[in-house]
């Protein structure tokens, strides 16, 4: 539920039991003074038509005033009352205040009854609710309004802030430019925001810049233990326990220069400019890769079958697109099955390659995380589809990965 | 012929220096840039390999004095960076060739030599090894006159041994050099036996000597002996 909603929700329940409270007291408050003065014009009334009563005028004026003679005078000879009196012209009973009296004049014993119409209960609840509705009614009516520009005046500049956010990333290393508000509590928020995000990019610079200068770093005493490794297997009277730990250290090296190589080029993929683009031909660069791995396939007994739309181009950078599809097709070959295939489809836009493989046992949504390996495999980086995935990121290529039929697929539909 | 390596990382430079030194080069080692202005000045070189990180100034300064003075010099870059404006720099200045650190000195050994040889026959770019005779422009073998047939691959795997004749070779650097850094991450590494062994066949087919022996467990020699 939106903000304005839940305040408006707010103040209207409240604004209604308030309504019902202050009609109730209205109501009876009322009633009760209405009584009180027309008990009061009924005293002043009955002692009139009294004095005159005495002074012998013998006043009856059915329904307001009533003289009646009657045998005795009971013992209470004083009380006011309410009553219901029909009225002819109205055609219904009418409510009336009375004031019930006893006098007695030359032996003869009256009742004297002095009457004023009472406003009817109902009428004035009626009234009452009209005049409430419509002031409810009104209330939503300018409530509505004030929600309005309030949302227009208040809340813009925080769901365009709230957008801003929402698109924020820390790897572009900008300000997020929040939009100032008159509002105290968001300006507060927008500076909360500004230092959060500050923080939050320096620490992610300070992080990238520290793994490129650790990769950077490592390259020298990579370089130095490989070359002299190199040396030591040239070494011609190396026993067989030697030439074993040398092979190994020396595997080993190659892969942690790999796995360098690969985080520098990942780093280095962060930034487009670094990467000039130009028009290329698809089908012959896919070809050229197949070719380039077509007797690696050949050896572990894997039939590749392409279907290659010869006349499709892309603009990018040659080299990222022939490393994206040298990780695939590698991929492709690693984890593959014996005697398996592997089709490679160019058409339209989307390339697709589905090779047979044993069933990806992790989550697929990971499948293009860095170091997420199906299978512990010595020689694999797991990092060669985190370099697909940047560079398809890099020039908004959507890449999808499903399998089916014992049939890994990778699409990559080009722009 | 001789030799200018500057290379500010001393072990680096030394294991260069005895790889390559077994070629019969002679082998300058420089570790600042400074020093390498004094050298360029003072000696003629056939061949540098400049590293263009160096403490006290850019290698690249370096290649351009190199080419200034000693135009006939081959230069091969090393950048430890892999970037991209190195390389063009480097080959812009005159460099032919350009490798990233860490390489395999047998990698780095097959292009020096390449660049020697492309900057010292013009036009005759021959290489003669026992009865093999290679023209690597043609990309022809002949073996006592006769053409031996090789497809793209085997004719690039036979360079590459003859580069590094008499070294052991192993199976990752081969890889490399021939299919890219890229495709060295496949865990059976079998499939360059296969192109070897057709080598093998082809050259002894043709009345060589078995040059190619397998070192158990590391990967190949290329041997007259």
């Amino acid at each position: 539920m939106k903000l304005i909603k839940k305040i408006s929700q707010y103040f209207l329940i409240n604004s209604a039991i308030l309504f019902v409270i202050v009609f109730a007291g209205i109501n009876f408050t009322l009633i009760w003074i209405i009584s009180e003065e027309i008990d009061e014009q009924l005293r002043i009334t009955n002692g009139v038509i009294t004095k005159r009563f005495y002074q012998g005028d013998l006043v009856n004026d059915p329904p307001l005033i009533e003289l009646i003679k009657v045998e005795k005078i009971p013992h209470q000879i004083y009380s006011v009352s309410d009553t219901l009196i029909y009225i002819e012209s109205e055609r219904e009973n009418e409510p009336y205040h009375q004031i019930t009296s006893y006098l007695q004049k030359d032996g003869v014993n009256y009742k004297l009854i002095v009457r004023a119409s009472f406003i009817e209960k109902e009428d004035l609840f009626y009234s009452l609710l009209i005049i409430f509705s419509i002031t409810f009614a009104l209330l939503i009516v300018i409530l509505f309004f004030i929600n309005r520009k309030t949302t227009k005046d208040i809340l813009v500049p925080f769901y365009v802030n709230l957008n801003l956010l929402m698109n924020y990333s820390v790897k572009s290393g900008n300000p997020i430019n929040l939009v100032a508000s008159k509002i105290e509590e968001f300006n507060e928020l927008n500076l909360a925001l500004n230092l959060l995000s500050d923080k939050a990019s320096k620490e992610y610079k300070a992080l990238k810049e520290f793994t490129e200068d650790v990769s950077h770093e490592l390259q020298t005493p990579v370089s130095v233990i490989k070359s002299k490794l190199e040396i030591l297997l040239q070494k011609d009277n190396l026993d067989e326990e030697s030439t074993n730990n040398l092979q190994n250290a020396y595997k080993s090296i190659n892969k942690l220069d790999k796995i360098n190589r690969s985080l520098i080029f990942l780093a280095k993929l962060e930034s487009k400019d670094l990467f000039e683009a130009e028009r290329i031909l698809l089908s012959e660069i896919v070809q050229n890769v197949v070719m380039n791995y077509s007797d690696i396939a050949y050896e572990n007994n894997l039939i590749i079958h392409t279907e290659l739309e010869s006349e499709i181009t892309v603009v990018c950078n040659a080299a990222l697109i022939e490393t994206l599809l040298n990780n695939l097709v590698s991929n492709s070959i690693k984890h593959n099955i014996k005697n398996g295939e592997i089709v490679i489809r160019l058409l339209g836009n989307i390339l697709e390659i589905s090779n047979t493989g044993e069933l990806f046992s992790g989550n697929t949504d990971d499948f293009f995380n860095r170091f997420n390996k199906n299978s512990k495999k010595f020689n694999s980086t797991g990092l060669g589809l985190a370099i697909v995935k940047k560079i398809c990121d890099m020039y908004e290529y959507k890449i999808d990965y499903f399998s089916s039929k014992g049939y890994h697929n990778v699409k990559v539909y080009f722009k | 012929m001789k030799i200018l390596i500057i290379e500010d990382e001393f072990e680096l430079a030394k294991s260069i220096v005895t790889f390559i030194s077994k070629e019969g080069y002679v082998c300058d080692s420089i570790y600042n840039f400074t020093k390498a202005i004094e050298n360029i000045n003072l000696n003629t070189y056939d061949c540098a390999i400049v590293d263009i990180m160096l403490p006290d100034g850019s290698g690249l300064d370096a290649i351009k004095l190199l080419k200034k003075l000693q135009p006939k010099c081959g230069v091969i870059v090393i950048s430890a960076k892999n970037s991209l404006d190195d390389k063009v720099n480097g080959l812009n200045l005159g460099a032919d060739d350009y490798i990233t650190k860490p390489f395999h000195l047998s990698e780095l050994n097959a292009r020096i030599k390449s660049v020697i040889r492309r900057r010292n026959f013009d036009g005759n770019n021959q290489i003669i090894f026992d009865k093999l005779k290679i023209d690597v422009d043609k990309r022809e073998v002949t073996v006592l006159g006769k053409i031996i047939e090789l497809t793209r691959r085997e004719f690039d795997i036979l360079l590459f041994f003859v580069s590094n004749k008499e070294r052991v070779l192993t199976k990752e650097s081969i890889i490399e050099h021939i299919w890219g850094n890229d495709s060295n991450t496949f865990d059976s590494l079998d499939f360059v036996y296969t192109h070897i062994k057709n080598v093998r066949k082809k050259l002894i087919d043709a009345g060589t000597k078995d040059y190619i022996i397998s070192v158990y467990g590391i990967g190949y020699k290329f041997s007259v002996k």
